[in-house]
């Protein structure tokens, strides 16, 4: 069947869990439109209240992605961008989804989901991976010539799963100070910050009547930590680190490097154009605020940053130290 | 399927998809295509409220 202008929405089993029966892809038709929303979902939600979408729903197996990838693969990613959170990976995913030739999926559920489905084999894993992220990559428009995908914050811990479909592909990890991410978190927390909310990732090794029993600080710093301790144990040939520090400059210096793209003077300007706006508001002026989190912080918030999540942020600063690329 | 696709309104749409229901034989009113879209809308809420 012709899928052009389709796209994943939802991954859903016909059990009663995760992996518990077939599985099934919910499609939704979206056109030539691009994804430019700074998240998946946003982008989605437009499209679904087309009146089309809203009478006509559409549901397969799975196996209809693995045909549609062998008839149309798609583009080949160019680069993964993994992140700890509220770190400026919307900055970068915001800045290339500005380029008409690039296709940016930013943290999209259905793939999300998949890669850290803990139920499904790991080589059938690697195998719908490739389908689901060829089935999002698929030209709309017919001018992209570039791929990248972010993922949420906790799937970083699916990275071997991820690797593993994608041993080639290029990824790097944002990181930013961590009182500035936790305070971030501690004024409007992300699902992966409140006790089980994601309940298909062990961000926290510990049973749930200890983990309800945590204060915001402490839960949410240990998650944060978890992510970068993760991404530091899994850093790799293909992989880079990237702090909050370097942007938006790495975007079109080292990160650009490491995803083997080069941006002509044009795109250029027009990626920097973003970087003046706030990222997840684009009407809104961008506003340093990294001083007035930092000035914000209590001192539970900055106890538990410094004992959860600062020695694996101090690794990720050495590995970054002493890698080839700047 | 581009005309159904790019209808701007319900209304648009029920009218292009009862015209090419009734040229294949098949016989559907708004009221039906309205309940469809309830029936949609309920079952995609129920799925965030049961994953």
């Amino acid at each position: 069947m012709k899928r052009d202008g389709w796209v994943p929405i939802r991954l859903v089993w016909n059990g009663s869990a995760v992996g518990d029966g077939e599985a099934f892809v919910d499609l939704c038709w979206l056109g030539d439109e691009r994804f430019t929303e700074p998240f998946f979902d946003a982008t989605i939600e437009n499209a679904l209240r087309r009146p089309f979408n809203r009478l006509f729903t559409h549901r397969t197996p799975i196996a209809e992605l693995g045909r549609w990838y062998a008839a149309s693969p798609g583009m080949a990613p160019a680069g993964f961008i993994f992140h700890m959170s509220r770190c400026g990976s919307t900055l970068v995913s915001q800045m290339l989804a500005a380029l008409p030739e690039n296709v940016v999926i930013s943290e999209a559920g259905p793939l999300d989901r998949l890669a850290r489905a803990k139920s499904i084999p790991e080589a059938v894993k690697a195998e719908w991976l490739r389908w689901m992220v060829s089935a999002l990559g698929q030209r709309r428009s017919g001018q992209e010539t570039r791929y990248f995908v972010k993922f949420d914050s906790s799937t970083v811990l699916a990275l071997p799963s991820i690797r593993r479909a994608f041993p080639s592909v290029p990824w790097i990890f944002l990181y930013r100070n961590p009182e500035e991410v936790l305070v971030s978190h501690l004024r409007q927390p992300a699902p992966a910050m409140c006790p089980g909310l994601i309940t298909d990732v062990a961000a926290i090794d510990a049973p749930m009547n200890e983990v309800l029993s945590m204060s915001a600080e402490e839960y949410a710093a240990r998650v944060i930590g978890r992510i970068c301790e993760y991404a530091a144990l899994r850093m790799d040939e293909c992989g880079m680190l990237v702090n909050y520090t370097q942007l938006p400059e790495a975007v079109w210096h080292s990160i650009a490097l490491r995803f083997g793209v080069k941006f002509s003077a044009d795109e250029l300007v027009r990626m920097r154009n973003v970087a003046l706006y706030d990222a997840k508001r684009p009407r809104q002026k961008f506003e340093a605020d990294g001083e007035s989190k930092r000035l914000e912080v209590s001192d539970a918030a900055r106890a538990a940053a410094a004992r959860w999540i600062s020695p694996h942020f101090d690794e990720l600063e050495r590995i970054r130290s002493t890698a080839d690329i700047p | 399927m581009r005309a159904l696709t790019s209808a701007e309104t319900d209304s648009e749409l029920f009218a292009l998809v009862i015209a090419l229901g009734r040229e294949r034989g098949i016989e559907l009113t708004v009221a039906q295509l309205e309940e469809i879209v309830r029936a949609n809308r309920r079952a995609w809420f129920e799925r965030w409220l049961a994953p």
